[in-house]
């Protein structure tokens, strides 16, 4: 299925349809490999307020899509946090519906090795190796984005 | 790009090798690892695979060995036992190797190239994390030879910022981090960030393993000017 949705990013909904999109392509995932990883997006608003969405990613699947109360604390395992502003979110989206893919300049590695505009930051005792599990399925989580090119993103600002 | 290529296809050799030369060394008892190292032997081998071949791609070819690169090759592949040569490895030299793979990603001017580190970047994790594990493992239940995993990584420290800071493997990437010959200060200001970010995931890691390092670090925080 190939539509698209009128869904505001961010919302669970539409990063809902990212993990329904990334379940049709069951082959494409498996290719990539395993996924054991609870990546947390919290993204900053303008006016001082931030949204935590948080991804069970297990197996070649999303499994869960949440969204977090402000001081509840990170569920599943090996939690990393991506974080930055709605801008930089909403122009990494735009560029990848633009494209169809993330170009050079707006892949999760590219957009998070300077730690900025988006930044990497750890959750749990074992920290350092769960940012390397970011790593560690970067291609996978790469795709899991760039299905984004097939919802239609309406900024919430 | 042909430079970092051949740097890398250097690298990959040993990262086969070290493996394979202590895979059936291990007691089956631990059939895991073994499985393990099996795997790590076949992603190394795609890695040589892929860099050579991206070297030899465009006419550019394959370029300088460093001498550097061959010294802490050597110390890896003449590790006397397999925590050491674990250590010197899979933490120290794949953890550098992996943020150099992100690096590359980020300066690729190719899709293809991108996706290369990508893929790349996503064993090298694995590669790391296994190894932060073992070692955890072990001194855990070793504490009494923390000093021998001190001495090791110490050598290697020193050999890999020597490594780094040879103009054959410097260059190229000041040359890609700047965006030309003529903007090498300005990418020299991009991998000085990388630099830190380099030595302070690899000390995160060794103290996850259990080892504190911080203040005994041969390597320099701060990247020489």
């Amino acid at each position: 299925m190939n539509t698209t949705t009128m869904a505001d990013f961010p919302s669970v909904r539409w990063f809902q349809r990212l993990a329904d999109a990334m379940d049709r392509k069951p082959e494409k995932y498996r290719r990539l490999g395993v996924i054991d990883l609870t990546l947390v997006l919290k993204i900053d608003f303008p006016e001082g307020r931030s949204e935590r969405y948080c991804l069970g990613f297990e197996g070649y699947r999303c499994a869960r899509v949440t969204l977090l109360a402000a001081d509840a604390p990170i569920p599943g395992r090996h939690p990393v946090v991506l974080e930055g502003e709605l801008a930089a979110w909403k122009d990494m989206v735009e560029n990848i519906e633009q494209h169809g893919a993330a170009d050079l300049t707006h892949t999760l590695n590219y957009l998070t090795l300077p730690d900025w505009p988006l930044r990497l930051v750890a959750a749990s005792d074992e920290d350092q190796l769960d940012v390397d599990r970011f790593y560690r399925y970067n291609e996978s989580l790469q795709e899991f984005f760039n299905e984004a090119a097939q919802v239609t993103a309406r900024s919430a600002a | 790009m042909c430079q970092l290529c051949t740097q890398l296809t250097e690298v990959e050799f040993i990262a086969a090798d070290l493996p394979a030369k202590w895979m059936w060394r291990v007691n089956h008892d631990f059939h895991e690892v073994k499985l393990f190292l099996a795997t790590q032997i076949m992603d190394e081998a795609r890695h040589l695979e892929v860099f050579r071949k991206r070297a030899l791609a465009n006419g550019g070819g394959l370029l300088q060995a460093s001498p550097g690169s061959e010294a802490l090759l050597r110390a890896i592949i003449e590790a006397p036992n397999y925590t050491v040569a674990s250590s010197l490895m899979h933490i120290l030299a794949e953890g550098f190797v992996l943020t150099l793979f992100r690096n590359g990603e980020f300066l690729a001017p190719t899709e293809v190239e991108k996706k290369i580190f990508r893929l790349c970047m996503q064993d090298e994790a694995r590669h790391v994390a296994y190894g932060v594990k073992h070692l955890k493992y072990f001194l855990a239940r070793h504490p009494e030879r923390q000093e021998e995993i001190h001495e090791i990584l110490a050598v290697g420290e020193e050999t890999i910022f020597a490594l780094g800071t040879e103009p054959q493997n410097l260059e190229p990437r000041l040359i890609l981090a700047g965006g030309g010959v003529d903007r090498m200060q300005e990418g020299m200001m991009r991998m000085a960030f990388l630099h830190q970010k380099q030595v302070r995931e690899y000390l995160h890691r060794l103290k996850v393993a259990g080892l504190d390092r911080t203040e005994r670090c041969r390597i320099p925080l701060e990247f020489p000017q």
